[in-house]
């Protein structure tokens, strides 16, 4: 029995398919806003941040501090990817932003773990954890970096290859000329 | 002091010097692009790191420029040719260190602090420190022009009392960011632009690597001065003879 052969895709469908398979590894995980929250009883703390880092972005994480008439100090501390950061809540603390700078991370790391602790003294009174995919992109100064560098050392190296060449050129003169012994004289006697 | 002398000078001053100073500039490297910690808010924190090289570029030039000055002072006053020697050397080493600080400011001024290219020539224009430092530059360009203008003791003498009269724009220069309106940053040599230890050491450290540097392209640059003077002298020996 002859079996048919499989019908050709349309151009436009292949061309799309194409694009797409070409295109999927550019996709980027879009951000999402998630929330942690950390309670001691009276106080709460809620943490906002984006599950997505971007390193050539700054990066920030919003509090908020919902003190229910506590007057007590405590600690937050942040741990993502390795990374510690520490603040102290003070009772004028109701809203501030955590940042985490530009470039503190040099790869990506998916699915890091993002764990916030509540502390009063020494004592753990809450740990909240999520999730941060650290997207490492390029920064788009380092041009800049790369252009400044190559510039500098072409115009040390450049004058000390000009200098270098020069001299070979004059000793082989020097060397053409076979000149004796005190031949020849500076400009002036009192030249030393 | 004759020509083969010169050449074994050249050769002893070159090699010991340049050994020194590559080693302290490798180690600059190291620690510039890889050690110092990424500068805190920055829009542009790799661009910063030009800093650990423009710094010392500049005092670069302005020592250089200042020896410049020094030597032609003492060249119109003894009529020394070894003085003019010294002057013409640090003239140029002024030259490539002006050069590159101008261009590095540029372009970490570009990253960091501008969004166009338009917005740099404005720049450029209005603020004193970058006006002053391209005069210095321009200076220099006129010693060169003057230099290969005029004949040998004419020219020597006219860019002996251009290279001491072009160095006042050296002070105006460094005293600029401070003293006048300027979009430059705060000097790091005031109260007002303190940075941190370790970015300061990096810094230094390059300064070390720029000093031996000059130090021994001043050597150098001299002595083939020298040589290209005695070979000139010999050939015209030998011409008479003949």
């Amino acid at each position: 029995m002859r079996t048919r052969p499989p019908l050709p895709l349309p151009y436009s469908l292949t061309l799309i398919l194409l694009l797409a398979v070409l295109l999927l590894p550019a996709s980027q995980a879009s951000g999402q806003t998630r929330q942690l929250d950390l309670t001691d009883g009276t106080l709460t703390v809620t943490v906002t941040y984006d599950s997505v880092l971007e390193t050539d972005e700054l990066y920030t994480m919003d509090i908020m501090v919902d003190w229910n008439g506590t007057t007590q100090e405590h600690v937050l501390h942040f741990e993502l990817a390795g990374k510690a950061y520490k603040r102290t809540l003070k009772t004028t603390h109701t809203s501030f932003a955590q940042p985490i700078s530009k470039n503190t991370f040099e790869k990506d790391r998916l699915n890091s773990p993002l764990t916030v602790t509540l502390k009063q003294g020494d004592t753990t009174v809450a740990t909240a954890e999520g999730v941060v995919d650290i997207n490492y992109q390029q920064a788009d100064d380092m041009i800049y970096l790369y252009l400044g560098y190559t510039l500098v050392w072409l115009g040390v190296f450049g004058y000390i290859v000009f200098l270098h060449l020069q001299q070979n050129r004059l000793e082989g003169i020097t060397q053409k000329l076979k000149v004796k012994e005190g031949d020849s004289k500076p400009r002036s006697e009192d030249d030393e | 002091m004759n020509l083969n002398s010169t050449v074994a000078q050249v050769r002893k001053h070159s090699l010991y010097l340049l050994m020194a100073s590559a080693v302290v500039t490798l180690i600059a490297i190291y620690l510039a692009l890889l050690w110092v910690p990424s500068a805190r808010f920055f829009t542009a924190p790799n661009a910063q790191r030009i800093f650990y090289f423009h710094v010392p570029s500049a005092w670069i030039c302005y020592l250089a420029f200042g020896i410049l000055a020094a030597t032609s002072g003492a060249f119109l006053r003894t009529e020394n040719p070894s003085y003019d020697r010294w002057a013409r050397a640090a003239a140029e080493i002024a030259f490539i260190f002006g050069t590159v600080t101008l261009v590095t400011g540029t372009l970490w001024m570009r990253a960091e602090w501008l969004d166009s290219n338009a917005e740099i020539a404005d720049h450029f224009l209005w603020d004193t420190r970058l006006s002053i430092t391209l005069v210095m530059w321009f200076i220099l360009i006129a010693y060169f022009v003057l230099r290969s203008g005029a004949p040998s003791e004419e020219g020597s003498r006219l860019c002996g009392i251009l290279g001491v009269f072009g160095f006042f724009s050296v002070p105006l220069s460094f005293i600029s960011a401070r003293v006048l309106k300027s979009n430059h940053p705060n000097p790091i040599a005031s109260s007002e632009g303190s940075i941190d230890g370790a970015m300061m050491g990096t810094m230094f450290i390059g300064l070390i690597a720029f000093t031996l540097l000059l130090i021994y392209l001043l050597l150098v640059r001299t002595q083939l001065f020298k040589l290209t003077e005695q070979l000139e002298h010999a050939l015209y020996q030998q011409g008479e003879e003949q």
